[in-house]
């Protein structure tokens, strides 16, 4: 079963189908060859149950803080407040870049919203300063990824659903692992800047750094806003997505940057992305059904029990597994089937929900910057108007921080778990 | 024949922008509600209604996006392997893409009379000003209808190859 | 040899969970393996409303949960548990048994095809509910104006309203959080899922409050459950008034340890005498049936059940 799912799938896509659609041809086709082809109308209805999810009606509201950002000129104040601070290293915009995102991070609960945004200003400035455009797509590409590990994130929203954990612990729990992740890519450009030019830039005079910092503090206090709203204030995760936007518009209106046609294209923009997420949601949540009432969950146990009983050696083949899921599959879907029939295992050996989380998440998305579904590869080839082969290529040395990142975020639990056992309690 | 197909596909695209904008005020709908959930609450005032109907609100949003997103091409499509392929490999992809969507929108339609049959009942809280609660069954209606209208626009994709028009492209050259 | 599907909404290891997997060993002894049952928790197959229809479709053959998810097929079936009008739980038994009723359950049946395996209320759920707040219950005036939590239903809403609680509809699973923010003071719940959800930590009085009695319903499709033969029926009803008696001493054993265990944590625990909104609500249901709210003979079902010797 797995297999046609899987093969069908990858097949369409590949065949320029669309994504939503080839996920719902492959959820029917599997269906017709399983024992339950005589009653599809579990499709429709499962669909509607998909989408019917109190805990996610926070995603449209974390995607368009990052589009509200973007259209309100927030995104241009955090690009200058980075370029003033690490603007002067060596490889400075490439810094600048990775810094970028991390703030933009703190608002934004998608990558996607990164890439197209904030890419497009990054990657122009970097061309302008003499950097190659493919360096430049990679890296901010590769930046992008920390996005959905500091909260808020949408990931981390459906996977506190898939696994029945606290959004707000999810929260907490990518907060240090997405800062190691944009340490890892400072450190490799630190070191590749060692061996290669790349264009630099004077230090920036304190003045400058005051003045961006000006600018720039009311996007830098907005993360601390929004997380600690849930975490200490009076709001649920999706009222904190809405506080994200609202202050947004907000400081839209304030620097006078935010009009009446950039709102609803933010707007427009937002309600599309949801809808391709909550569609591919709802076909995941019938395919889901089916494995649920196949009890393949269970079967895929039993096969894996019978392989090793040590945890790091689980751990290792979870890697690979992830890893080798999120190059051919997108990572919401992904994350749709994988969390429920993996969460037995994962009981089973002993590994906290909270870390797993983390795991699935940060290992699905370095499936972003991979080929053949790497989307935040094809945004940029966009934005930067870059081939996307030579963005492949460019981003392959890359990939060596965010796996080590990867390695140390799974061998070393309390990287994860740390920061939320200690504000909630274990 | 090409002048009267064109002429439809410019049509599927104005409605397509429609679905967009129920789409939209879905999703602005949400976006008050929340905010006066949370201006309110100061006040200890709760209207119980309003969390219902963001709900509903969310799955209206995510149903007329799926016509929307599909005729606008707002979705994402891998196309290096059809490049790769050459002038050939975009035809052939063209078609397997329109029947894909065609198969599995005759598969959710056909299954239409059922959900319908069978979809008794209210979505509870979702209060209606003229008294009792929005019935579930629609719930599901947009999810047929941006079905329905999925299916017609590969059709029309289909007949404007077989005619010889290109297909659309991302470039917004249809919006006004 | 049979096998059915039975969905039920409860993790495996809590204890509806326990008495489930009791039901389905009992079957497999007594009807002597003719009839396997594999149950599907934690809502894997998916929320009330879908699971009915899975099982109107005879895909799903068992649902263990509130029948009162009936009410898309039989409206009435929302009033099973009318809150504050037993006089016990024995009363309520007895108006479960009446013949109005029986005609609710026949009227689904006939019209979706799902009926009930033996007698609705064998199975108890919660076993009982009580409030669980932030501010001492110790008389029926406490309800003035406390924010208490709800769940979406315009009937629960009204009742609660009208017994002078300010209402507040929030998500279960962000009831927690809620109180502890002080959006609100309380929430209703059965005893059993307080400690789980850990509301004593943030709402330490609880107050056993008797509103109604719930039982969880096994909801059989009427097909499959014709098409067994006469020995393998009888074994599933033996099994399921067993998973009955199991239950009862199973729940009220559970909800004694747990309300220690609170008790020990700091929790206070008392018993609320609920006459004050008993009277309350007998006006309230009065206007409402005069204003053809209620279904039909159920205030009259309701009288005629009372025990005349009290
Ligand atoms: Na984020
Ligand atoms: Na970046």
């Amino acid at each position: 079963m797995a297999w046609i799912l899987f093969g069908s799938f990858l097949a369409l896509i590949l065949l320029r189908v669309p994504i939503s659609i080839a996920i719902g041809t492959a959820t029917v086709l599997t269906f017709l060859n399983s024992e339950f082809s005589h009653v599809l109308q579990i499709i429709p209805q499962q669909m509607l149950e998909g989408v019917n999810k109190a805990s996610l009606t926070a995603v449209p509201f974390f995607i368009m803080a990052g589009n509200l950002m973007n259209a309100s000129g927030v995104t241009e104040r955090i690009f200058n407040f980075a370029n003033a601070v690490v603007g002067h290293m060596k490889a400075g915009l490439a810094q600048v870049n990775i810094l970028s995102s991390m703030i933009f991070a703190g608002i934004s609960g998608a990558a996607v919203a990164d890439c197209a945004g904030l890419g497009a200003i990054e990657i122009k400035a970097m061309r302008e300063r003499g950097y190659k455009p493919d360096f430049a797509a990679a890296i901010t590409v590769a930046s992008s990824v920390v996005g959905p590990l500091i909260p808020p994130s949408i990931g981390l929203v459906l996977y506190a659903f898939l696994a029945q954990q606290s959004i707000e612990r999810m929260f907490l729990a990518g907060l240090v692992p997405g800062v190691l992740v944009g340490l890892s890519l400072m450190i490799y450009v630190r070191v590749v800047a060692q061996f290669r030019e790349f264009p630099t830039q004077p230090r920036a005079p304190m003045r400058e750094v005051a003045g961006t910092a000006k600018h720039g503090i009311l996007a830098l206090i907005a993360p601390a806003i929004i997380l600690g709203s849930i975490m200490f204030g009076f709001v649920t995760a999706t009222e904190a997505g809405v506080l994200a936007c609202l202050y947004c518009i907000a400081i839209g209106i304030w620097y006078r940057e935010l009009t009446v046609r950039s709102f609803f294209d933010a707007l427009s923009d937002t309600a599309m992305m949801t809808a391709v997420i909550m569609i591919i949601i709802s076909f995941s949540i019938a395919m889901g059904w089916l494995l649920a009432i196949d009890q393949t969950p269970q079967k895929l146990a039993d096969v894996v029990f019978s392989l090793t009983d040590s945890k790091y050696v689980f751990l290792a083949l979870l890697l690979l597994f992830i890893i080798l899921v999120g190059c051919v599959v997108e990572g919401v879907p992904a994350m749709l089937i994988l969390v429920p029939t993996l969460l037995p295992l994962i009981d089973a050996y002993g590994i906290d929900r909270v870390h797993f989380g983390i795991i699935i998440q940060l290992g699905l998305l370095i499936g972003i910057a991979t080929p053949p579904m790497g989307i935040g590869l094809y945004i940029v080839s966009e934005v930067g108007r870059v081939r996307f082969e030579q963005v492949t290529l460019a981003i392959l040395p890359m990939l060596v921080p965010l796996f080590a990142a990867l390695l140390l975020l799974t061998y070393v639990p309390q990287t994860v778990t740390f920061l939320p056992d200690f504000f909630l309690g274990p | 024949m090409q002048r009267a197909l064109l002429r439809l596909d410019q049509l599927n695209w104005s409605l397509a922008g429609a679905f967009l904008w129920a789409a939209n005020l879905c999703l602005l709908a949400m976006l008050c509600l929340t905010t006066a959930t949370i201006a309110l609450r100061p006040f200890g005032l709760a209207l119980y209604w309003m969390w219902p109907w963001t709900m509903v609100f969310f799955i209206w949003l995510s149903f007329f996006g799926f016509f929307a997103l599909y005729a606008r091409l707002k979705d994402i499509r891998i196309d290096f392997v059809a490049q790769r392929m050459g002038r050939a490999g975009m035809a052939m992809t063209r078609i397997v893409a329109d029947l894909a969507a065609l198969f599995l929108a005759a598969c959710l339609l056909a299954q239409a009379p059922m959900v319908i049959a069978t979809s008794t009942g209210i979505y509870d809280g979702a209060v209606l000003p003229s008294g009792g609660e929005v019935p579930r069954l629609f719930l599901s209606v947009p999810l047929f209808l941006s079905t329905a209208l999925v299916a017609i626009t590969a059709l029309i994709d289909l007949a404007k190859m077989a005619v010889g028009l290109p297909e659309n492209t991302t470039l917004p050259h249809l919006e006004p | 040899d049979t096998t059915w599907r039975m969905a039920t909404k409860m993790p495996v290891d809590s204890p509806e969970g326990r008495v489930f997997e009791r039901f389905a060993e009992l079957t497999e002894d007594y009807t002597d393996g003719a009839l396997t049952i594999t149950i599907f928790p934690n809502e894997q197959l998916g929320k009330e409303n879908a699971v009915l229809e899975q099982l109107q479709a005879n895909i799903v053959q068992l649902y263990a949960e509130g029948y009162g998810y009936m009410k898309k097929w039989e409206p009435a079936l929302d009033w099973t548990a009318p809150s504050f009008v037993f006089d016990d739980y024995d009363h309520w038994v007895r108006f479960m048994q009446t013949d109005l009723v029986q005609s609710w359950f026949d009227n689904a049946a006939e019209q979706a095809g799902v009926r009930m395996l033996g007698d609705p209320t064998r199975i108890l759920r919660g076993p009982f509910l009580v409030t669980v707040s932030n501010v001492p219950i110790n008389s029926a005036a406490d309800y003035q104006g406390l924010k208490l939590r709800m769940h979406e239903s315009t009937r629960a809403i009204d009742a609660w309203t009208a017994l002078g609680a300010e209402v507040i509809t929030l998500p279960w699973t962000e009831v927690y959080q809620s109180i502890s923010k002080g959006i609100v003071e309380g929430l209703n719940s059965p005893i059993a899922l307080v400690e789980a959800m850990r509301f004593n930590e943030v709402a330490p009085h609880i107050t056993r409050i008797d509103e109604f009695w719930q039982s969880i319903g096994f909801m059989v499709n009427a097909q499959a459950y014709e098409a067994l033969d006469d020995e393998t029926r009888m074994g599933l009803l033996k099994a399921y008034d067993e998973a009955g008696a199991f239950s009862r001493e199973l729940m009220f054993d559970v909800a004694q340890q747990s309300i220690a265990r609170m008790q020990e944590q700091g929790a206070t625990y008392s018993v609320l005498d609920t006459s004050p909104l008993i009277e309350t609500m007998a006006t309230y249901y009065q206007e409402q049936e005069a204003a053809g709210n209620l279904p039909v003979g159920m205030l009259d079902a309701i009288e005629a059940t009372r025990d005349s010797t009290q």
